[in-house]
């Protein structure tokens, strides 16, 4: 019988918590609105190519791991799911240019929230936040972010476009963090991997972040979507490709290259596959947690959450909710053309006109 | 609203939900810089392709219960983007230019998308444009803004117009309102009433005798409607015995002979052309042919040789007009199919003649489901030669087939009541009046007691109306088998 996955909201949780705690929100809130301040009555051209990849979004690169071992890997299987009804809480952000001015780019960010709790999910937006980001005041956005994004202060952000992705950083750090505080006895699940590099001062913000979920007996799992552990430069994933019955790879940390231990880790590396006809990601688990509970939080991440592809639905949900279509950015367009007086315009494309029809659109630079 | 695109004579326009814009209103485009506005009139109203609306669409529905989601929105910009999504597309068709304070049919040139701006155009200033001054008005209802949707009695005179709609919608009723105002204004009126639906004008709802009480006279053929062979005369009994009840050429040369014959004599009455007929030397196939008929036109119980028991549809005709006009109901709705013939054909030939002879002036026909009483000649007839004579007619079904399609683009006024099936449209459609896309588009979103009005009556500019009510008795209501136990219920149930 195929499982049908009910998508009912329990009253239970309450988003109250994440609410009252405004500390980033505020900050947030008023960055957006000093950056947006800056523009009223300027010229402004939306980003308006929606065709395909058009919609940019800031890149999710995840260092890679390299591995190599001697012996034959170890392969957990099967791994037996536990139904206790422990909630899951996925977390995601994202963020789009939605246009530009002459001094610099505007962009939306936003993040989502999704509770799973006896299989029934809720959902809390953040956003969308509409920036205005100039030269002239990038130091300045990274300045306000730095407790959130340290990685952004220490940087030297070169292009406009990095401090779009540090925003949405900054925000997806903030929500763990509340997360972190706010839920309890739960599977915290993240985007991406838990590492960083080390000369970045991301170390602290992210071990106060694990802290604090340890400290209410939560345990973080980050799923990575693009499978950055290779093993003779391929993908370790595939190596779980036969496996009929969901499983894991356990990669220790003698296992791994040189070069990947410059990585500051802040979680065990597993190779899971959840489910038996899905893809295997590469997961990380908080290592301040015994290995036994690493088990326990993965098999019940399997027993309570609906799998799908190999892929936890909450997190699934939490992108969804998170990502911009097309309506968004011509609604967030609206909005700051409206509210700012901009005058909307097409600065004439020099890439166009020397090329017309053969012009890359940059990307072929 | 924002001007899109423009196809041929189509334009389409991005509306917003705040926009109150509705199918069938017009609009005015106004391009100050170019100092021309184009009128233009919506025909459908669609969603607007949004990009990403596929994505929202499912997302949406994830979390089941959008209350128990939640948004931290300080900016609320989620209404912007809930405003997108709601973004419509109207489709509208030019009907013309304004330049210069005048108006001309000019639809070949493009508003600035950027400088024109759109705005709805009340039907009130659109009749204003057109210098639509009404001298006798009828008022048929409202238009779709609320204000009285009035039209002018003196353009249905000389017309030929056609109500059309399925069943229920309301065009007896419209009919009605046009019949009383066409007498109040001294028109006389003649109904071919198949459902015995108009023989109560003159009365109010609640059964009191109104204004027109006087004005409207009942006739049942075969009850207080007959007439003496002499006054129907030789050429109208001729073209009901070979129009209505085929009779063969033969013996409608012999019927003649026999006419003639009696004539002569001054003895022509139906007893002695029974007993003509018997006697008459001929063939005894066309003598057979011949009683066949006269039986007919016996049973038909609407000719009689008692002068008295008769009437003078000449002499009612003229009383009606010199008395100040008035509606003469022909009540067809117990009389068969041969009868309907025969009265319709005696009633259409005797017009004819006063008309032809200047004895009357002019006459609205109202003719309800006419392919059920009129033969297939008298189509033609009607809409070219008996207009001339002065015979405006206005044809009512539900059929739109039955009226041909030379009839519907002849029609100077059609007014189109819903219809939802394609062959229906489909055949309305070839209205002359206005493009086919229009017409379909517009008419098969009418809601009840709703009609898209065409043609003169409306300057050509397509006018959505509702129907007012009447307080006069319709009985064109059709009897219910379960009312009466309904009554019953409703009686049992007020009981203490």
């Amino acid at each position: 019988m195929i499982e049908q996955i009910q998508y009912t909201a329990t009253p239970k949780y309450n988003f109250s918590q994440i609410i009252n705690n405004i500390g980033l929100s505020r900050k947030f809130i008023e960055l957006s609105l000093n950056s947006m301040n800056e523009i009223k009555e300027r010229f402004f051209q939306p980003w308006i190519e929606f065709n395909g990849q058009s919609i940019e979004r800031s890149g999710e690169q995840e260092d890679t791991v390299e591995v190599y071992s001697r012996d034959a890997f170890s392969i957990i299987s099967p791994l037996e799911p536990i139904p206790d009804n422990t909630p899951i809480v996925a977390i995601d952000t994202s963020s789009i240019k939605v246009g530009e001015t002459e001094s610099g780019v505007i962009c939306a960010v936003r993040g989502a929230v999704v509770w799973n709790e006896r299989r029934q999910y809720r959902c809390l937006r953040i956003g969308p936040f509409p920036f205005h980001i100039t030269e002239d005041n990038k130091r300045e956005i990274l300045r306000v972010l730095g407790q959130y994004s340290p990685i952004a202060y220490s940087s030297n952000a070169s292009f406009l476009i990095e401090v779009q992705s540090r925003l949405c950083n900054a925000l997806e750090r903030w929500i763990q963090m509340m997360v972190s505080r706010s839920a309890s006895n739960s599977i915290i699940l993240w985007d991406g991997t838990l590492s960083c590099r080390p000369q970045n001062d991301c170390v602290s913000l992210l071990l106060r972040i694990l802290e604090d979920a340890r400290r209410n007996s939560n345990a973080v799992i980050s799923l990575s979507k693009a499978s950055t552990v290779k093993f003779l430069g391929r993908r370790i994933t595939d190596l779980l490709m036969k496996q009929r019955e969901p499983c894991l790879l356990e990669i220790d940390e003698h296992m791994l290259s040189i070069s990947s231990k410059s990585l500051r880790l802040l979680g065990k590396i597993y190779v899971a596959k959840l489910s038996e006809k899905g893809y295997a990601f590469r997961v990380d688990v908080d290592r301040g947690l015994s290995r036994d509970v690493h088990m326990m939080a993965l098999r019940r991440l399997m027993g309570n959450d609906s799998v799908f592809q190999g892929y936890p639905e909450a997190l699934r949900l939490a992108h969804i909710f998170s990502t911009f279509t097309a309506s968004d950015v011509i609604g967030i367009q609206r909005f700051i053309s409206r509210k700012y007086g901009l005058k909307v315009v097409t600065w004439p494309s020099i890439r166009k006109a020397l090329f017309g029809p053969f012009g890359t659109g940059g990307a072929g630079d | 609203m924002r001007l899109y695109k423009k196809t041929g004579n189509t334009i389409h326009i991005i509306s917003f939900p705040d926009e109150d814009v509705e199918k069938g209103c017009y609009l005015i485009i106004d391009d100050k810089r170019a100092g021309r506005s184009m009128i233009v009139q919506v025909i459908d109203v669609q969603f607007a392709n949004v990009p990403g609306i596929m994505e929202e669409l499912l997302r949406e529905p994830l979390i089941d219960d959008p209350v128990k989601g939640d948004d931290i929105d300080p900016f609320d910009i989620t209404s912007h983007i809930l405003y997108v999504q709601d973004a419509r597309l109207l489709v509208c068709k030019v009907h013309g230019t304004i330049e210069d304070g005048g108006l001309c049919s000019d639809s070949s040139w493009l508003p600035s998308r950027t400088h024109s701006t759109i705005c709805r155009l009340p039907i009130g200033r659109l009749m204003d444009i057109v210098n639509a001054s009404i001298r006798y008005p009828i008022s048929i209802g409202e238009t779709m803004e609320g204000t009285p949707m009035v039209i002018d009695a003196s353009i249905l005179d000389g017309k030929l117009n056609i109500i059309t709609g399925r069943k229920g919608v309301g065009k007896s009723h419209l009919s009605k309102i046009l019949v009383l105002g066409l007498i109040s204004y001294g028109a006389t009126v003649v109904v071919f009433d198949l459902n015995g639906e108009y023989k109560n004008l003159g009365l109010n709802l609640d059964g009191e005798r109104n204004e027109f009480y006087e004005k409207v006279h009942v006739l049942v053929p075969g009850e207080n409607f007959k007439v003496t062979l002499a006054q129907t005369g030789l050429s109208v009994v001729m073209k009901i015995l070979v129009h209505a009840l085929n009779l063969p050429g033969t013996s409608a040369r012999e019927f003649r002979h026999i006419w003639r014959f009696l004539e002569e004599r001054n003895m022509l009455s139906l007893h002695e052309i029974g007993e003509a007929i018997r006697r008459w030397q001929c063939n005894q196939q066309v003598k057979d042919a011949l009683f066949s008929r006269y039986y007919t036109l016996l049973h038909a119980n609407f000719f009689t040789d008692n002068v008295n028991e008769s009437v003078n549809f000449e002499g009612l005709l003229q009383n009606v007009e010199r008395s100040g006009g008035g509606a003469i109901i022909i009540d067809l709705s117990n009389s068969s199919s041969v009868d309907r013939q025969i009265v319709v054909e005696y009633i259409l030939a005797k017009l004819q003649d006063l008309l032809s002879q200047w004895k009357i002036r002019a006459v609205f026909l109202f003719a309800e489901e006419a392919h059920l009483y009129l033969r297939e000649t008298y189509w033609d007839d009607i809409v070219t030669r008996m207009r001339h004579f002065g015979i405006f007619t206005t044809f009512i079904t539900n059929q739109p087939d039955t009226i041909k399609e030379s009839i519907y683009r002849q029609a100077d006024n059609i007014f189109l009541f819903n219809f939802v099936n394609e062959h229906d449209l489909e055949v309305i459609s070839r209205a002359a009046k206005v493009d086919a896309e229009t017409t379909v588009s517009i008419v098969r979103d009418l809601p009840p007691h709703h009609c898209l009005i065409l043609g003169d009556v409306v300057r050509n500019f397509p006018i959505v109306a509702k129907v007012k009510p009447l307080n006069v008795r319709a009985m064109g209501e059709t009897r219910l088998f379960f009312s009466r136990e309904k009554g019953l219920e409703a009686a049992q149930s007020s009981r203490p």
